[in-house]
């Protein structure tokens, strides 16, 4: 009994460290990006425009377990209606699941013009959309410290994509440096942000180092009991980087592990177990949805001289998965996937091939 | 006083009445005293209700949207029964025009690193690959020569796109250039045309559809080396002269004169940069501050090809943020 008592009680504990740190009121985003989700319901959104990632509270803490089946087709014209707008004044930018609750949150600009404003929307079990409120709610913001000056052309890629892994904000992007591919990797609660590390890598099918191409998409992964950040790159190498290495100012080696084909852009990245095998689904501009065996990564050579095409870690493509734009896993069984032209999306759970 | 009291009891008693309210935009229930306000907007099937809030005010319900209202989308309002449209008229703005593309140069290197279109008014993001292309004097239509990246690079009051070349184009032997060609061949005429059909912040197509012509020439591949550019100095200015035309949008912000307060401008072509001091220059020595970040056509730097061979790691930094180049005025 006390020790049960003492087993509550830290938790407690740990649930109030994750939120204590953040005040009530309005939240400072002045755009909505990259989403993920941290402990206990928090959301944390990358904010370009604002050169910060800001957490907000969602309150959204009741676990659910329950398989969750949702199609919602023109999922961005509703969401248009409900911002009193029309569909081709949004822009739908990223969607994550909160891993407690399985609700789907997804960050939105109403409208396309310099004073767009930053939304989120939040999609229940039943399909049925909400907006959260951005007025009144717990939040705290972190500066991304370095980041590429406002007004110039790197500053749309000064945050490219977020993970939250063992306590801490990985925040992929462009700073004002001169190899300024970055990955940042921020403690929460927050205090300050680092500058973060320079990363770089050999991409193959370009047959030279790179220093300035951001990260498009990245996923964290354990490789050998060792906490990696798998990053995808524009034209697709794949690079893991070891999170331990993520030192402010640091200049990293990523390694390429595969070359998976030029005239491409990755998306969007997730991985899963099924049959004992690790797999990851990656969703591109050009290539479709590529389902790769993630087993045993550590034993891939590393790719350090020009390949004609495609090297590495193998991949097949999934026919059924068209015109992906957003992946996010619910669990180990089921995915929800963004998909459609822009005129017309749609929201719905794919079971994982 | 009672026919005053009589008139208002009427007023209530009347039938009741649901309206659009220009002047507050708000929607607004006369004669119901209770009930939530619905209101929807465009025509797509079954969406959700839309964004506000509905309270009493005055003794009249009142929705009050949470975001403002868009021209041209049309709303359905509802409550107890009644029901409206209404539409709130497009503002009569003056059409938006993409005034020109830089750079000016007649001709572009085939190692071309980026264009910029400038627009009249700010323009929409999302999207805008669709409304570019790329086409050869033969007529065919380059494929895929741009970098569509989703954070399209738009200045922050979106009047100027960034357009990148895909830079897996532009390098020498790799992958991408062997395959699929280069993008810009040297000798040969291109054309950029943007479409009409691309939107500007109201949502409204361009004046007509955009073209520029340019003629390719052979690539680029030498560092910037300001020693070779030609300064010449006067009390009421400073001229410099490029040895070759540098980034326009560059070329806004990365040449000073230290210490002294002036306007700048850039011209023939951007080969030219004019300084003009907000007081005269008084005769003495004067340094003109160089940015590192200056770019040419290609993106070569300053002592720094673009295209280096980075079959090495690149273990140094270049420390050095800016460089000058000393001057006098008699």
């Amino acid at each position: 009994m006390k020790q049960l008592l003492l087993t509550a009680l830290l938790v407690t504990a740990a649930f109030g460290a994750a939120t204590d740190s953040l005040k009530a009121g309005k939240a400072p985003l002045k755009s909505a990006g990259p989403l993920a989700f941290g402990p206990e319901g928090v959301l944390f959104v990358g904010d370009t425009t604002g050169a910060q990632v800001v957490a907000l509270d969602t309150g959204d803490r009741a676990a659910s377990t329950a398989t969750v089946k949702i199609e919602v087709a023109g999922v961005n014209q509703k969401i248009a209606a409900m911002l009193g707008t029309a569909a081709d004044q949004i822009l739908v930018n990223d969607l994550v699941v909160n891993p407690i609750s399985k609700n789907i949150y997804i960050s939105v600009a109403r409208g396309r013009g310099p004073d767009a404003l930053p939304v989120i929307v939040k999609v229940d079990a039943k399909g049925a959309l909400s907006e959260l409120s951005l007025d009144n709610i717990k939040n705290a913001s972190v500066t991304i410290a370095n980041a590429p000056a406002a007004g110039s052309n790197n500053r749309q890629s000064a945050i490219t994509d977020l993970s939250f892994v063992s306590g801490n904000v990985i925040v992929a992007g462009l700073s004002n440096e001169e190899f300024s591919s970055n990955l940042r990797s921020i403690p929460f609660p927050f205090q300050t942000a680092a500058r973060g590390a320079s990363i770089e890598f050999y991409h193959g099918s370009h047959a030279q180092f790179e220093t300035n191409s951001p990260v498009r998409t990245f996923l964290p992964f354990t490789i050998n009991n060792q906490d990696y950040i798998l990053a995808a790159y524009t034209c697709t190498p794949l690079v893991k980087i070891p999170v331990s290495s993520l030192q402010a100012g640091a200049k990293v080696m990523g390694t390429t592990i595969a070359e998976l084909g030029a005239g491409n852009r990755p998306l969007d990245m997730i991985s899963y177990k099924k049959d004992g095998h690790d797999f990851i689904l990656m969703a591109n501009s050009s290539r479709g949805v590529m389902k790769l065996q993630a087993d045993k990564l550590e034993t891939y050579s590393p790719i350090t001289k020009p390949v004609p095409d495609k090297a590495g870690v193998p991949y097949e493509t999934m026919q059924d998965w068209t015109g992906v734009q957003q992946l996010e896993k619910i669990d180990n069984s089921t995915a929800v996937v963004l998909s459609g032209a822009a005129g017309n999306m749609s929201l719905r759970t794919m079971l994982l091939p | 006083m009672k026919l005053l009291l009589v008139a208002a009891l009427a007023v209530a008693a009347s039938a009741a009445d649901l309206k659009f309210d220009p002047a507050t935009g708000t929607v607004q229930a006369t004669g119901v005293s209770s009930g939530e306000i619905r209101v929807f907007a465009g025509d797509a099937p079954d969406v959700p209700a839309m964004a506000g809030a509905t309270a009493l005010r005055n003794g009249v319900l009142t929705f009050t949207p949470r975001y403002p209202l868009v021209p041209g989308v049309p709303y359905r309002a509802s409550v107890s029964g009644l029901s409206i449209a209404f539409e709130l008229p497009r503002r009569a703005t003056e059409p938006t025009q993409l005034l020109r593309m830089y750079p000016s140069a007649a001709a572009l290197p085939a190692n071309q690193l980026k264009l910029y279109l400038e627009f009249s008014q700010p323009m929409s993001r999302g999207g805008v690959w669709s409304y570019i292309r790329l086409i050869r004097d033969d007529g065919l239509v380059v494929e895929l020569p741009f970098l569509e990246i989703d954070q399209e690079l738009w200045s922050p009051d979106q009047k100027r796109l960034t357009v990148l070349f895909d830079p897996g184009r532009i390098k020498r032997g790799v992958t991408p250039q062997v395959e699929m060609g280069e993008v810009l061949t040297p000798g040969r005429g291109y054309t950029l045309v943007v479409g009409r059909e691309m939107r500007d912040a109201n949502a409204q197509p361009l004046t007509g559809e955009f073209h520029r012509q340019f003629r390719v020439a052979p690539s680029l591949r030498e560092g910037i080396d300001p020693k070779k550019w030609k300064l010449s100095a006067a009390p009421d200015g400073l001229t410099v002269e490029f040895d070759r035309p540098l980034d326009w949008a560059l070329l806004q912000h990365v040449l000073s004169v230290k210490g002294i307060e002036g306007t700048a401008a850039i011209d023939r072509d951007e080969t030219r940069w004019r300084f003009t001091p907000t007081r005269p220059f008084k005769p003495g020595h004067y340094e003109l501050v160089i940015d590192m970040a200056l770019e040419d056509l290609a993106g070569n730097r300053i002592g720094r090809p673009f295209d280096v061979d980075l079959f090495e790691r690149v273990s140094e930094r270049i420390t050095a943020e800016t460089r000058t180049l000393g001057f006098i005025v008699q």
